[in-house]
C-alpha cells in the first residue's frame, strides 16, 4: 500500500516536475534536511553527499567533503575514492553505450533480414523474439568478457584497499579522538 | 466509468521516463488520444482524485507538463494497477532508442509494455518525505548520514533477511532430520549460528557486487549501491555476524558445524563471487552453497554426518538447478549487460536441459531416500506426486522455453521444497519406529517444548 501510494505520488511529480516555480497561496516549499537538488557548497558541507543514478554508467557518483583538518591518509583516501568512481563511470558509460549501439544494430539486421518495418500497424515497436535476442546477448557477453575480467580484477582490488584505507583513517579519527578527550 | 490506464513513453532525449497517467472520470478532461503527440494532462491518481492528496493544491487546471506524451499503448483495467506498475525505479541507459535497456520491454509481445516507473524507492526506506513538487526522491542528492533508527533496516537488508531465513529453515529441516538427541538450547544455538554466518556471507558480497548490482533493476535498490552505509560499515557488520556466528558454533555446538560453517562463508565469498562473472560453472558452487546448510543442522544434532545428511543435501542441490535456471530465464538482458556469466544467455539448451536433470534426481532421490533410514516409505509415496508435477513444469521449461513457463517452474520451486521438506518430516523414520511410545514421546516433547503450532496428532499417523 505505502508502495502504491509512493508511486501515485511519484507518478504524479514526475509528470509535474518541469513546471515553473509557482507558489500558490498558502504553500510553501517543503524543506528536508539532508536531501536537496544539488549538493551544498563545500564549506557548508558536514558529510558527503550522494547523488541520483547517472543515466548513462547507472552508478551514483558521490561528491566527497573536504574536512578542513584532512590528514594525509584520509586526503589518500578521498582521492583514491574519488579516482575510482571516475574510472567506474568511464567504464560503465562506454560499455553501457556499446550495448545498446550493438543492439540497435542487432535489432537493424534483423529487421532488414526480416525485412519488416520497425513500426508495427498498432504503433508499437517491432522487435525481434526472445530466442533471437538471446542469440545477441550470447555473443555480447562472449565478446566482451575479457574487459569485464580486467574491470574486476582492478575492481576488487581498488575496493580491498579502499576498505584498508578506511578502517585506518576511522582507527586514527578514533585514537586522536581519544586523545583530545584525555 | 471503467478508469483506463494509458501508459505513456516521454520524447527521447537525455534520459527515458515513463509516467503512467490515469484519465479519470472528469468531464472536464482533455482526452488523450492514442496515436498523436498530445500534451497530456495528469488528471486522476489511481484511487485518490487531485484535490484529495495531501501535498497537492486544489486546482488541477494549472497542469500542463512542459514535456509533450506519446502514447505507448492502452489498456482499460479495473484494479490491475499492480501488473502495470513493477514497484523497482526504473531508469535505463540512454540510447538512441528508448527504454532499450529495460528487461522488461523483453517480456512479450502481445501485453502492453510493462514499464517501471522512474522516482520510485522500491523498498520504501527513506527518501519519502522529499519535495515532491521539485523532483522525485530518486532524481535528489542525499546527504550520507548514517540515521541511527534505519539501521536495522538496514543490516536486514544487507544480509538478504528473506533468504538467510531460507537458509535457517533449511538448517532446522536437518536438526530435526537427524537421528540424534534434539536440545531446545542447542537448537537456537545452532540456527542462531548459521543465521550469523549467512547474513555474514549475504553482506560481503554485496559489498563487492556494487557496481553490478547498479546495472541491473532487481538490484539497483541496495543498501550499498544507495549508500545507505559505507562500504566499511557493511564489512564491519559482516565481520562481527561471521565471528559470533562462527565462534558460536565452535564453542556450543561442535567443531564440524563451525567448519561447515566457515566453509560456506569462504565458498560463497572467496568462489562463488568472483566466479559469476568467469564461467556458467558457478551455479553447480552456488547449488553447494545452498546445500551446506541442512548438513549443519545434522551436524548440530549428531556430530557427525550419515547418509541420511547427505540425501537431505543432495535434494537441497538438485533443487537449486531448477530454481535458479528459471530465475535467471527472465533476466538474460540484466546478466548480459552486466557481465554476469549464466547458462541462461551463454548456453541456453544447458539451462534448460539441466533443469530437467535435476527435478528428475530429485524425484529419484526422494524414492530412494528411505534406503537411508531417513525417512519411512511412506515418504516415497507421498512425495512422488509431488515431485512429478515438479518434474512436469520442468519438462515444460525443457521443451518450450518462455518467460511463461519460466515462471511457472520458478514459483513451483518456491512452494515445492517447503512442501518437499513437511512431508518429509511428517515421515521421519525414527518416529515410526517399533518402539512408538518413547520416540512420540520424545517427538510431543520436544514440539510442546518449543513449537508455536498447535500440537497435530502425529501419533494418529
Amino acid at each position: 500500500m505505502i508502495r502504491t501510494f509512493c508511486t501515485a505520488r511519484n507518478a504524479c511529480a514526475a509528470a509535474r516536475k518541469h513546471r515553473p516555480a509557482v507558489r500558490r497561496k498558502g504553500q510553501t516549499k517543503i524543506h528536508v534536511p539532508g536531501i536537496a537538488a544539488q549538493p551544498p557548497a563545500q564549506s557548508q558541507m558536514t558529510h558527503d553527499w550522494i547523488g541520483p543514478a547517472d543515466p548513462s554508467s547507472n552508478l551514483r557518483p558521490i561528491k566527497f567533503r573536504v574536512p578542513s583538518g584532512e590528514t594525509a591518509a584520509e586526503e589518500r583516501l578521498r582521492q583514491l575514492r574519488d579516482d575510482t568512481q571516475e574510472w567506474n563511470q568511464a567504464f560503465w558509460s562506454n560499455h553501457n553505450q556499446q550495448f545498446n549501439k550493438e543492439k540497435a544494430d542487432f535489432i537493424r539486421s534483423w529487421l532488414e533480414k526480416e525485412d519488416c518495418n520497425s513500426v508495427r500497424a498498432d504503433g508499437s515497436k517491432r522487435m525481434p523474439p526472445a530466442e533471437d535476442m538471446s542469440e545477441f546477448y550470447r555473443t555480447f557477453l562472449t565478446e566482451h568478457q575479457h574487459s569485464q575480467l580486467q574491470y574486476q580484477r582492478e575492481w576488487y582490488k581498488r575496493n580491498l584497499y579502499i576498505i584498508y584505507l578506511s578502517f585506518r583513517v576511522k582507527m586514527s579519527r578514533l585514537v586522536s579522538r581519544g586523545m583530545m578527550r584525555r | 466509468m471503467r478508469p483506463a490506464v494509458y501508459v505513456f513513453q516521454q520524447r527521447a532525449g537525455a534520459a527515458v521516463r515513463t509516467v503512467v497517467l490515469q484519465k479519470g472520470g472528469r468531464s472536464a478532461c482533455t482526452p488523450v488520444r492514442q496515436t498523436c503527440d498530445v500534451p497530456a494532462r495528469c488528471l486522476h491518481t489511481w484511487d485518490t482524485p487531485w484535490d484529495k492528496r495531501w501535498y497537492s493544491s486544489k486546482a488541477p487546471s494549472s497542469i500542463t507538463p512542459q514535456h509533450t506524451y506519446r502514447a505507448v499503448s492502452r489498456e482499460n483495467v479495473e484494479n490491475d494497477y499492480r501488473r502495470i506498475l513493477p514497484t523497482s525505479a526504473s531508469v535505463p541507459a540512454s540510447s538512441t532508442e528508448p527504454l532499450q535497456g529495460d528487461s522488461r520491454q523483453e517480456t512479450g509481445h502481445n501485453k502492453p509494455t510493462t514499464i517501471a516507473e522512474d522516482g520510485v524507492p522500491a523498498t520504501g526506506v527513506d527518501d519519502v518525505d522529499a519535495d515532491p513538487e521539485v523532483l522525485p526522491p530518486n532524481q535528489l542528492w542525499r546527504e550520507q548520514r548514517l540515521d541511527l533508527g534505519k539501521l536495522p533496516g538496514y543490516y536486514m537488508k544487507l544480509s538478504k533477511i528473506r533468504l538467510t531465513g531460507l537458509v535457517v529453515i533449511s538448517a532446522m529441516g536437518g536438526y530435526y532430520m537427524a537421528p540424534g538427541s534434539h536440545d531446545i538450547s542447542t537448537f537456537v544455538l545452532a540456527m542462531t549460528g548459521t543465521g550469523l554466518t549467512s547474513c555474514a556471507a549475504n553482506t560481503i558480497n554485496q559489498v563487492f557486487e556494487v557496481p553490478f548490482d547498479s546495472q541491473m533493476d532487481r538490484t539497483r535498490n541496495r543498501v550499498l549501491v544507495r549508500g545507505l552505509l559505507s562500504p566499511l560499515h557493511a564489512v564491519g557488520f559482516a565481520t562481527v555476524a561471521g565471528s559470533t556466528g562462527t565462534l558460536l558454533l565452535y564453542n556450543w555446538i561442535n567443531p564440524l558445524t563451525a567448519a561447515l560453517g566457515v566453509g560456506n562463508l569462504a565458498l560463497y565469498t572467496l568462489l562463488y563471487t568472483p566466479m559469476k562473472r568467469m564461467s556458467i560453472a558457478n551455479t553447480w558452487v552456488g547449488s553447494v552453497v545452498g546445500a551446506i546448510p541442512p548438513l549443519m543442522g545434522w551436524a548440530a544434532c549428531t556430530g557427525g554426518l550419515e547418509a541420511g545428511a547427505w540425501v537431505l543435501a543432495g535434494i537441497l542441490y538438485s533443487w537449486q538447478f531448477p530454481h535458479f535456471n528459471a530465475l535467471s530465464w527472465r533476466l538474460r538482458p540484466d546478466y548480459s549487460r552486466a557481465g554476469y556469466c549464466m547458462m541462461s544467455v551463454t548456453n541456453p539448451d544447458l539451462c534448460r536441459r539441466v533443469a530437467l536433470r535435476h527435478c528428475l534426481l530429485i524425484t529419484t532421490v526422494c524414492s530412494l531416500a528411505p534406503l537411508t533410514n531417513l525417512t519411512t516409505w511412506a515418504f516415497a509415496f507421498n512425495s512422488l506426486p509431488l515431485n512429478l508435477y515438479f518434474t512436469y513444469l520442468g519438462w515444460k521449461f525443457y521443451e518450450d522455453a518462455n518467460n511463461q513457463s519460466a515462471r511457472r517452474l520458478f514459483m513451483a520451486s518456491l512452494w515445492h521444497l517447503p512442501t518437499l521438506l513437511l512431508c518429509m518430516f511428517i515421515c521421519k523414520k525414527s518416529l515410526h519406529d517399533k518402539d512408538k511410545k518413547d520416540n512420540v514421546k520424545a517427538f510431543t516433547d520436544f514440539v510442546v517444548g518449543f513449537h508455536p503450532f498447535p500440537v497435530l496428532p502425529f501419533h494418529r499417523l
